[in-house]
């Protein structure tokens, strides 16, 4: 049935430099990772026109996890699952219980970490958990002169929420901080993998210090539109002494729906509902926790 | 491609488009007409398969990762005594799932109980657990089982009752594993 069809090149290179030299000589290979996302979507079988595949499937250097006093490294071909399995060891048990609601162990299994990152037309929940820890990607630019650059997660997308890295870039390492004692709040709709046009994710994390907000970092996911991280939420939550009043919860959930709208003119109305309802009830979350405490 | 492999105890040598999807080798070179999927890739969750003894989804596994590997489909897993197990849990909890989604169903559970396994093999080192500890183990299993069971669609059964039957299986594997030792 597909016996005049050629056959994509596999090269499956076990080193960074094996890598650079066949990806010097083909230009227009592609680097493969856990494949979950090209085989779901990209490619269509059998397609006319096949590209030669750079498996990463044996680069025993980018599956090392790298561990100092405050910070962790994870190697790019390091997969969801392991990551979810000792994220217990430098994250608190909120950011755990995040990652291991990324699709299910059979996906996780199979998914890694640059993948996740990678993925040129949607945006994944663990990109959104991984900007609202500040982490950053090592990205190695492939050429005759190699660049190596640490870019933030978040600026791995431009505003238009297109990926902003050249097909000849590869992310190696990506770097997290330990996080232990923040608030961490995480919720998702829908899968953005399967239903990107309908989900949203949203990821939080703060400190609470003195019943008073500091130190907030805020995310949220609209698969086919990109990551918005609030700079309006963030700025306005800090100083915040909690309880707040639901007068100002229902304020600062406004300023949110307008500051989406102006900033992502594509997203759907049932997206902003649905972010504006989480952020909400984020904020009543924290006051209950605060008057069950006092 | 020449890919050597084992599916379901059968080696073969095939001749392959290198990215072929595992899941169109299995219905088109093997024949094994059990495969149901009509997602393409969609996570309908219709066409797992154990590669190497992992459950995988087959429309998402390329042709040249399964150089050397072993396969086992629903068609060889009905077979063994693992099936037997997730069968009488099926009849005893009282819950059969459709037979579209039945073969995809057991395979999730048959990964859910290979996990928990591993998981309890781990944890059970001999001490005493507070009744607190117990629910809330319970508790986070019982939310495992009904995540995992996402991946298929087919809204059949309850996942909660599904749960029940992983944990009767469980039992039934622990037992027999008391039994050996």
């Amino acid at each position: 049935m597909y016996e005049d069809l050629r056959s994509s090149t596999v090269f499956s290179p076990q080193t960074m430099g094996e890598l650079v030299n066949y990806k010097l000589r083909n230009p227009g290979s592609v680097f493969w990772a856990g494949g979950t996302y090209i085989m779901a979507r990209e490619r269509d079988y059998p397609s006319k026109d096949p590209i030669d595949i750079i498996s990463l499937d044996r680069m025993e250097e980018l599956k090392r996890i790298v561990r100092n006093d405050t910070s962790v490294e994870f190697g790019s071909m390091v997969t969801l699952q392991a990551v979810s399995l000792i994220a217990k060891s430098f994250f608190s048990r909120e950011i755990c219980d995040a990652l291991s609601c990324i699709g299910t162990q059979l996906i996780r299994r199979q998914a890694t970490i640059g993948g996740a990152l990678c993925t040129p037309s949607i945006k994944t929940s663990f990109a959104t958990i991984m900007s609202t820890l500040d982490a950053s990607a090592e990205c190695r630019t492939i050429g005759k002169r190699s660049l190596l650059k640490w870019i933030p997660v978040e600026k791995l997308f431009d505003t238009a929420g297109a990926l902003a890295i050249s097909p000849s870039t590869l992310i190696t390492r990506l770097h997290v901080n330990e996080c232990r004692d923040s608030v961490f709040y995480f919720k998702q709709t829908g899968s953005p993998m399967t239903r990107a046009e309908e989900a949203v994710v949203f990821a939080i994390r703060c400190k609470i210090i003195q019943n008073a907000i500091v130190e907030t970092r805020a995310c949220f996911c609209f698969p086919l539109e990109g990551i918005h991280s609030s700079a309006l939420i963030q700025s306005s939550l800090t100083g915040i002494v909690l309880p707040m009043n639901p007068v100002r919860i229902i304020k600062l959930t406004d300023s949110l729906v307008n500051e989406i709208r102006s900033e992502h003119p594509g997203i759907r109305p049932i997206q902003i509902e649905q972010a504006s309802r989480m952020f909400e009830s984020f904020l009543y979350d924290l006051n209950s926790q605060i008057i069950a405490r006092s | 491609m020449k890919i050597s492999c084992n599916i379901d105890g059968t080696n073969y040598s095939l001749s392959v488009n290198s990215d072929k999807p595992l899941l169109q080798i299995l219905i088109d070179d093997i024949g094994i007409d059990a495969m149901k999927s009509i997602c393409r890739g969609a996570y309908c969750g219709n066409c797992i398969v154990l590669l190497d003894g992992q459950a995988v989804l087959s429309c998402l596994v390329p042709a040249f990762k399964i150089q050397g590997a072993t396969i086992q489909t629903f068609d060889s897993f009905q077979k063994t005594r693992f099936f037997r197990d997730i069968d009488r849990a099926y009849i005893e909890v009282g819950c059969i799932p459709c037979p579209q989604c039945f073969a995809s169903k057991t395979m999730i559970i048959e990964s859910i109980l290979q996990t928990l396994e591993k998981k309890n093999a781990g944890t059970e080192n001999g001490h005493l657990r507070r009744v607190s500890e117990i629910e809330s183990a319970r508790r986070e299993q019982e939310r495992f089982v009904i995540q995992e069971l996402t991946l298929n669609s087919c809204t059949c059964t309850e996942s909660s009752e599904l749960a029940k039957v992983v944990e009767v299986c469980l039992n039934y594997r622990r037992r027999r594993n008391v039994r050996r030792s």
